[in-house]
């Protein structure tokens, strides 16, 4: 688990133990990028997105063999879909829509008490592997 | 923490950016400043080489998108050079790719813009 503060560039840092974590489960060079990619993505979007006044994203990382579930939850007033300030207007809402696409599964619950992205890659034979990156049914 | 790095070179008529470490916002906006200087000044030829680029984000691609509709604007001709296979990706899944020309190596590249002169 990491706890990060809402500060510029600290996505990097989940980045980087997201890295570590897949190292660790010896996850091929090109699972690890989009692995890091996501994770960048569901930090940007929670520092851009919670308003939490905690000023912090809490991170878990859970790795089994069959799959790395990556959490990235923050406190803040909920999800507000393609909404949001100008770094939204900026990116053209991409970050939800690369998610989808870098990772196996995407379950975002939101309320009052914030939102929480779970992000899915699955190792090897899992479910999902042979569409790894496929889009979003929906 | 800064990441920002953008180094630049002319090769014969071909403006060559360098992005090196973490393509964001700040960088982004650094690679679209450099890019506007140099078709103010009457460039046409433009070439990005992600070599060393370490992360993209999805705003850091924004903004590339923003430089790749502004040299069209202006009938430049853009290419990229050195992306990894996610930055790659990266480009394919925005889209990005079916605008913009990418080469393994900068050589590469440089030779299109001659050919294309």
């Amino acid at each position: 688990e990491l706890i990060l503060p809402i500060k510029a560039d600290s996505e990097v840092v989940a980045a980087r133990v997201a890295e570590e974590v897949a190292a660790f489960a010896a996850v091929d060079a090109d699972t690890v990028d989009r692995i890091k990619m996501a994770i960048i993505e569901a930090c940007i979007n929670a520092f851009e997105h919670s308003g939490a006044e905690s000023g912090k994203v809490r991170l878990r990382y859970l790795l089994s063999p069959e799959k790395i579930e990556l959490f990235v939850q923050d406190e803040g007033k909920g999800f507000r879909g393609g909404g949001g300030g100008e770094e939204s207007k900026r990116n053209r809402g991409w970050g939800l829509k690369l998610i989808r696409e870098l990772v196996d599964d995407v379950e975002i619950s939101t309320g009052d008490r914030g939102t929480t992205v779970r992000m899915v890659k699955y190792l090897g034979s899992g479910p999902a592997s042979e569409g790894a990156g496929s889009p979003d049914p929906e | 923490m800064s990441y920002l790095t953008v180094r630049t070179r002319c090769a014969e008529d071909v403006f060559v950016v360098y992005i090196d470490g973490y393509l964001n916002s700040l960088m982004a906006e650094e690679v679209e400043r450099v890019v506007l200087e140099s078709l103010d000044a009457g460039g046409r030829k433009l070439l990005l080489n992600f070599e060393g680029t370490r992360l993209i984000n999805s705003i850091g691609i924004s903004i590339i998108i923003d430089i790749v509709e502004k040299i069209m604007e202006r009938n430049g001709i853009l290419a990229f050079c050195a992306l990894s296979r996610i930055n790659r990706e990266l480009f394919q899944m925005t889209g990005v790719a079916r605008y913009v020309r990418a080469f393994e190596r900068e050589e590469e590249a440089l030779g299109y813009f001659r050919q294309s002169a």
